[in-house]
């Protein structure tokens, strides 16, 4: 359901205002103020007595156990605030029947607060592991890169990418080996500093051609900016005048679309030896 | 609904309620040239109107009639258990409905009853949510004079047509589960097809039929397949099965013939973890065809196995009647997320045709004999990163295709992506989304038509949008956009651009045609902006 989270994750719907700093999940930006947020002093007074109170029988991070469920979807969490509804849910006589859990009350705000940011973490999209990345043969991704990826027509070792192993992390390395820009790019204010946005060249009827960062490419008109900086549009009809976009990065958009898991991961191990 | 029953109804309940209505029932399986009472304007899900006073020979003149900015100031009718709500600026996904001369028109926590005649505000109705989930709202359900509207936070409101206030209000689903709510409902006979989704906190969707009158339930549907259930069998265990997602949260189609109410689901949960689900996890990422008087399972299609992607079946299951090797068939097309074109025999669920419409599909080793892709495990998202395309976008999504009986092309908005998917939760129980993907991007968006039974591409013309909501018409006409804020009117034959109108911001829903008047009117929103066009006198 990526899309249309994407597209409105930043909708503030009128009357669903959480707490200030509410939202976020897991990097997604997908939790649209609907999870309180915990002081994290008391999240992390929250672990250490969870795992004593709670933690044998609910497992690790609430995630169950061989005598508890899943606390992370579990009614009783989800339907908490500051740990007044597990209170009573502790003390009722469904739960005093499996297990007698005596937890203080200022040590039952904590665990809630660890709970509910154990929900918020759920809900969210998780962190790539940075040290289990690098899996590929940096000796044949360095091949690849002089060979059959064509790599070194454009880049060196010790020029461009001189050092590049130690700038970025392994995924952001990976990701960038990929396509350096995300998505298409160039459209906007770029173009006039970055030598590797697009830029366009538009031929009008009389052979004349003008170049510059394409702001605006429609059937109906083309905007693009000048190297001074200022903005010139033309009216489209069938056509004309003729645009063409060029993009400095297309190598890396024909790679992208052939490019093989164990290639790019041989590439990400190569370019992180490159200190 | 027995046949019994189903006379009776006919017979006698239909005549009784249509005296005085304000939507007989019996127009929304036939609707007049002055309406739009359904999402798609008819049970089809084709979004195609026969009206042709608008055509390719005139649509140069089109102008505009009248432009309304939607208020979100609160209305005279509220309901709802939240906080008084505070104003913001409107975002127009849903499709209006129109009856007698009256749009009604939806936010996430709005219904607005606007006329169709100049576009100003008639009555306005507020729903006072609670924090959740904040997705769009594809529209309101009609049924003789009351209206149908599923709020962000899981609740069926029904209101009077004619002063929006309120006559009650059903929970359909827990908010603090993260359920959330976005379909219009579908109204079949005396049954409101509604459905909930939600996939943050692993929880089971489904689909309902509710009544009318009382809002009471009259059958449940679990979209993952529950003990008992057919599909029971391609999940490891009940747990996987209470946490598999399946969310309805896209409007489905009707087959009144067939009387089989074709539902898209989405993807499984958790979203991108797949090792506490092995198996193909019915019935999430399929269609499935349902009797909406019983809610029994006629037939399923899943259309991508053991999702790993993020791609939900939630793009429209288009009805329509075509010839397949010289016979006349019964025919249900979806362009699917991950970047095929199916198509159906609708009365079974018999496979046809299977055909990617977008270049670069590396996610699947090839294509089964039942017409199922066959995924790469490969590209599951993996720990240290598949390059994968599409991405989670898909190459297409939940806007609208169309579909024209008269060029018997279907018509996508499409694009061409690539992304690296991660998986980041290695627990053998994972939670949630449990995945991410990063870098990579779009290198083609394009609209292109589909001749349905080769599945080739018939034309294809470059935008700066992939999937967009269309509508195609009677006229020769297929009204769509360019992704940069122009509304257009493209020859449906050749896709060659005919009319445009640059609006404010980019057409955010799916327009609608129909007769006022004397004049055929095409209506479309662009963000808070409500946009009608007529030809010029």
């Amino acid at each position: 359901m990526a899309l249309v989270v994407a597209v409105l994750a930043n909708i503030a719907i009128a009357g669903a205002q959480g707490p200030p700093g509410a939202g976020g999940g897991r990097g997604g930006g997908r939790s649209g103020g609907r999870f309180k947020i915990y002081p994290q002093e008391a999240i992390g007074r929250g672990l250490p007595a969870y795992n004593t109170a709670c933690g044998y029988c609910h497992g690790e991070r609430g995630k169950g156990g061989n005598a508890g469920p899943d606390l992370i979807v579990s009614l009783v969490t989800l339907h908490d605030e500051d740990g007044v509804q597990l209170g009573q849910y502790l003390k009722s006589p469904v739960h005093a029947k499996v297990v007698k859990a005596d937890v203080p009350d200022n040590e039952l705000f904590d665990i809630a607060a660890y709970l509910h940011s154990r929900v918020q973490y759920a809900s969210g999209r998780g962190d790539v592991h940075m040290d289990m990345i690098l899996v590929g043969d940096p000796k044949a991704g360095e091949a690849y890169f002089s060979g059959a990826g064509g790599c070194s027509k454009c880049h060196s070792p010790t020029g461009d990418l001189k050092g590049v192993g130690a700038k970025y992390n392994p995924a952001t390395l990976q990701e960038r080996l990929v396509m350096p820009r995300v998505g298409r790019g160039g459209f906007g204010r770029g173009g006039t500093t970055d030598p590797n946005a697009p830029y366009a060249t538009v031929t009008l009827p009389s052979g004349q051609t003008v170049k510059g960062a394409p702001v605006r490419v429609t059937d109906f008109d083309v905007v693009i900016r000048l190297a001074d900086g200022t903005t010139q549009t033309w009216a489209r009809n069938h056509g004309i005048p003729k645009v063409e976009v060029t993009d400095p990065l297309q190598a890396h958009i024909d790679i992208m679309t052939k490019l093989k898991d164990f290639d790019m991961h041989n590439l990400t191990a190569y370019l992180a030896t490159l200190k | 609904m027995n046949p019994i029953q189903r006379v009776f109804f006919l017979l006698v309940i239909i005549p009784v309620l249509a005296s005085g209505q304000m939507l007989p029932p019996g127009d929304i399986r036939h609707p007049k040239p002055d309406s739009w009472p359904t999402f798609h304007g008819d049970y089809s899900g084709r979004r195609y109107s026969p009206l042709n006073k608008i055509n390719s020979a005139n649509v140069h003149n089109l102008t505009l009639a009248w432009v309304s900015q939607v208020s979100m100031t609160p209305g005279r009718n509220v309901g709802g258990p939240g906080p008084e709500p505070s104003s913001r600026s409107a975002n127009t996904r849903g499709t209006p409905l129109l009856v007698n001369g009256v749009l009604y028109v939806t936010e996430p926590n709005t219904v607005l009853a606007i006329d169709a005649r100049n576009g100003r505000e008639i009555w306005k109705y507020t729903w006072r949510g609670v924090p959740a989930v904040a997705l769009g709202n594809r529209g309101v359900g009609i049924y003789g004079n009351w209206l149908f509207f599923e709020t962000y936070d899981n609740h069926l409101v029904s209101l009077d047509m004619k002063t929006g206030a309120e006559r009650w209000n059903k929970e359909l689903a827990d908010v603090k589960r993260d359920y959330f709510s976005s379909v219009s409902p579908l109204v079949i006979g005396n049954h409101v097809i509604v459905g909930v989704g939600g996939d943050f906190l692993d929880v089971p969707n489904f689909a309902e039929a509710r009544d009318p009158e009382t809002g009471a339930v009259q059958w449940h549907f679990w979209t993952t397949a529950h003990e008992g259930d057919p599909g029971f069998h391609t999940w490891p265990n009940k747990q996987a099965v209470e946490h598999g997602g399946g969310g309805v949260w896209y409007p489905p189609t009707y087959d009144p013939e067939l009387n089989l109410v074709y539902i898209p689901t989405g993807n499984a949960n958790p979203v991108m973890a797949g090792q506490s689900r092995e198996g193909d996890n019915l019935y999430t990422a399929s269609v499935v065809a349902l009797n909406p008087d019983t809610g029994k399972m006629a037939w399923h299609f899943q259309f991508s196995p053991h999702d790993t992607h993020d791609w939900d079946a939630a793009q429209t299951p288009v009805l329509f009647d075509g010839v397949i090797n010289g016979q006349p068939r019964k025919l249900l097309a979806q362009a699917h997320r991950s970047g095929l074109f199916f198509v159906l025999d609708r009365t079974n669920g018999k496979h046809i045709l299977t055909a990617p419409f977008v270049e670069g599909l590396n996610w699947y080793k090839g294509i089964a004999a039942n017409g199922q892709p066959i995924p790469d495990p490969m590209k599951e998202p993996q720990i240290a990163g598949a390059l994968t395309s599409p991405n989670s976008n898909g190459s297409t999504g939940w806007p609208n295709p169309a579909f024209n009986p008269d060029t018997g092309l279907f018509y996508v908005g499409t694009q061409q992506s690539y992304t690296i998917f991660y998986k980041t939760d290695l627990d053998a129980q994972p939670e949630g989304y449990s995945g991410t993907e990063r870098g990579g991007g779009s290198v083609m968006t394009e609209l292109r038509a589909i001749d349905y039974q080769t599945g080739k591409i018939a034309w294809r013309h470059k935008t700066n949008i992939g999937a967009q909501s269309l509508l195609t018409t009677g006229g020769n006409l297929l009204f769509g956009s360019d992704g940069s804020g122009n509304f257009i009117a493209f020859d449906a034959k050749t896709g060659e651009p005919l009319w445009h109108a640059g609006l404010i911001s980019n057409p955010s829903n799916g327009p609608i045609t129909y007769m006022l008047d004397g004049y055929q009117y095409v209506l479309v929103a662009g963000g808070e902006f409500l946009y009608a066009f007529r030809l010029q006198d």
